[in-house]
């Protein structure tokens, strides 16, 4: 019996309640085994069951993930608005000024899942940034899932996920639509790519990116996955790269050789010299 | 802040104004045509957001835009369709007539929100529950 | 032809989409051999231009209450026929304004048109002897039945029994009351 019982809900009521104030209404009941799998999947327990008596026994490493797996929205374009405006201003004049010789551009988006965060980032290029146009620009999105990246590659998007965020100018300016989905231009498509990545085991060789997404992801981890995890993004990140995170999260503690700046209304990394 | 409503089933424009309601939106004035729609608007505070659907009937919710947008008084005005109607070169001659934004139907109230933080509006929901945000 | 353009799966997706959206806590909308009766409310809409024809959706009037309830935000017996029949008619609007956006431009939606088991006349009956099933998908939610049913007008078009969008094109203006 994989499932949670009405039991374990009624302790995930309570403790999603004493931790973010937001009543888990009763018929959400539904919601525990569909949000908290990929929990499941990410931490390595056995089942949703055993994730509700990690939560009992107090570790604290799966509280936050199933927190934040319960009450958190589901994948939106320009997700938080804010980090696409640290990139419009900051992030992306700062590349653009470094690799202004290289004419290159390395961006990676850690945990994509159905890949509207990498998605949202070629649009906010092309739209913005039409300089890049002559740019070899790599645009990477990883995540554990094969069917999550698969859909990813698929650049396919039904209505109600096109509804989330995406501004209706870019709605038409880069989608087509086919039957009930909206699917990418092949334009933004053609610069994309997707793989399969599991951020906890040992990485495979990667070429060095300047910018590194990891947002929302490293709150599954303990901490000494979240410190290999944030020294191995250091390595592979170009010194004078950044790496951004999830609005609550936060490299101080865990790594050194990131310096901290405030942009678009949030924070960013940037790696510093070796 | 008030709020136009304008589609020709009750159900709907009840289903949106609950939404906007817990948005804190509670000045929401609503109508079923563009004719009526026009009429609302000329007779009281210019909304700040209208909410339009396409097909109605007497005016349609592109004529309604147009009409809309005719009046300089009211160009502060938000507006954003909230239809099925999503071929292609509908959405463009929305936008084109002076649509800010553009909902498909069916919709959560999640997406209600996001579409209106796009639009400038940013409104929490006041109540504490929704953790999936469907509309209900 | 239309087989292709309108297939099942798709229907079944239209329809899910908007339970899902809508009627979030509701309990799933299956496929299901709930028997339609001439006791369900039907609620349609017409297409019109490229492709000619009818999207039905056909449901218990338990079904059409509990949507009426959900949009209406009142317990069930605080609905008003006239609420149960508006929830019905925009429910075929979103499910048939889904459809039409699979067939090929341009084509036009018309506004929904309501029939109960009191107000079927000839003239509504019409419709469908001059038409086609093209495709039926049958719908369950706790037993009780949810049909979306897409019909293809035969030969010259009938007279129509729906009232038209106001000024979406040359025919509808003509039509529009």
């Amino acid at each position: 019996m994989t499932t949670a019982t009405a039991e374990d809900f009624e302790y995930l009521q309570r403790f999603i309640f004493e931790r973010s104030a937001i009543v888990l209404a009763e018929e959400k009941q539904y919601l525990v085994d569909t949000r908290l799998l990929p929990v499941v999947q990410r931490t390595g327990v056995d089942s949703v069951a055993d994730l509700v008596k990690a939560l009992r026994r107090g570790d604290r490493s799966i509280e936050t993930a199933v927190v934040d797996a319960m009450t958190t929205n589901e994948t939106s374009w320009f997700r938080d608005a804010a980090p696409f405006e640290a990139l419009r201003r900051l992030i992306f004049p700062d590349v653009i000024a470094q690799n202004a010789m290289r004419r290159r551009m390395s961006i990676w988006s850690a945990a994509c899942s159905t890949g509207q965060e990498l998605y949202s980032i070629a649009m906010l290029l092309d739209a913005e940034f039409p300089e890049l146009g002559s740019w070899k620009l790599d645009l990477l999105g990883t995540d554990l899932s094969t069917s999550v990246v698969e859909r990813a590659r698929s650049g396919r998007f039904s209505s109600l996920e096109i509804n989330r965020g995406l501004p209706a100018s870019h709605l038409v300016k880069y989608f087509t639509r086919e039957g009930a989905h909206f699917v990418i231009a092949d334009q933004l498509r053609s610069k994309t790519k997707f793989e399969l990545f599991n951020l906890a085991r040992p990485w495979p060789p990667m070429a060095d990116h300047d910018i590194i997404l990891m947002r929302n992801v490293l709150i599954y981890f303990d901490i000494p996955t979240k410190q290999r995890v944030l020294e191995a993004a250091r390595a592979h990140l170009r010194p004078g790269g950044f790496l951004m995170l999830g609005t609550a999260e936060t490299t101080r503690g865990l790594v050194d050789g990131f310096t901290a700046v405030p942009a678009g209304g949030t924070t960013v990394y940037r790696r510093e010299e070796a | 802040m008030r709020a136009l409503v304008v589609d020709d089933s009750r159900a709907m424009r009840s289903l949106l104004r609950q939404i906007l309601v817990k948005l804190g939106v509670t000045d929401v004035i609503e109508a079923e045509d563009g004719v009526v729609a026009v009429k609302l608007v000329e007779g009281g505070p210019t909304p700040d957001l209208a909410l339009v659907d396409w097909h109605m009937p007497v005016m349609n919710g592109l004529d309604l835009v147009v009409e809309l947008r005719k009046r300089k008084e009211w160009r502060h005005m938000a507006i954003m369709m909230v239809t099925t109607e999503s071929e292609h070169e509908n959405m463009v001659r929305a936008l084109l007539a002076g649509a800010n934004e553009y909902l498909i139907k069916p919709f959560t109230a999640d997406a209600v929100v996001e579409k209106l933080s796009l639009l400038g509006l940013h409104l929490e929901p006041a109540q504490v529950g929704e953790t999936d945000g469907g509309a209900s | 032809m239309s087989d292709l353009l309108i297939d099942t799966e798709t229907i079944l997706e239209i329809t899910h989409t908007f339970w899902g959206a809508f009627l979030p806590d509701s309990g799933d909308l299956h496929p299901g051999s709930a028997l339609p009766s001439t006791e369900d409310l039907r609620g349609c809409v017409r297409i019109s231009g490229s492709w000619e024809g009818v999207v039905e959706l056909s449901c218990s009037l338990a079904v059409a209450s509990h949507v009426a309830s959900r949009m209406f935000a009142l317990p069930e017996e605080q609905l008003s026929d006239a609420d149960i029949h508006d929830a019905v008619g925009e429910l075929s609007n979103i499910v048939g304004g889904n459809i039409k956006s699979l067939l090929p431009p341009p084509t036009s939606l018309s506004i929904p048109f309501v029939e109960t088991p009191d107000t079927r006349s000839a003239s509504e009956e019409d419709w469908r002897f001059s038409s086609a099933l093209d495709s039926e998908v049958l719908l369950a939610w706790h037993d009780e039945p949810l049909i979306v049913r897409v019909w293809r007008s035969q030969g010259s078009s009938a007279d129509s029994a729906a009232p038209t969008a106001g000024s979406d094109g040359d025919l509808e203006a003509e039509l529009s009351s």
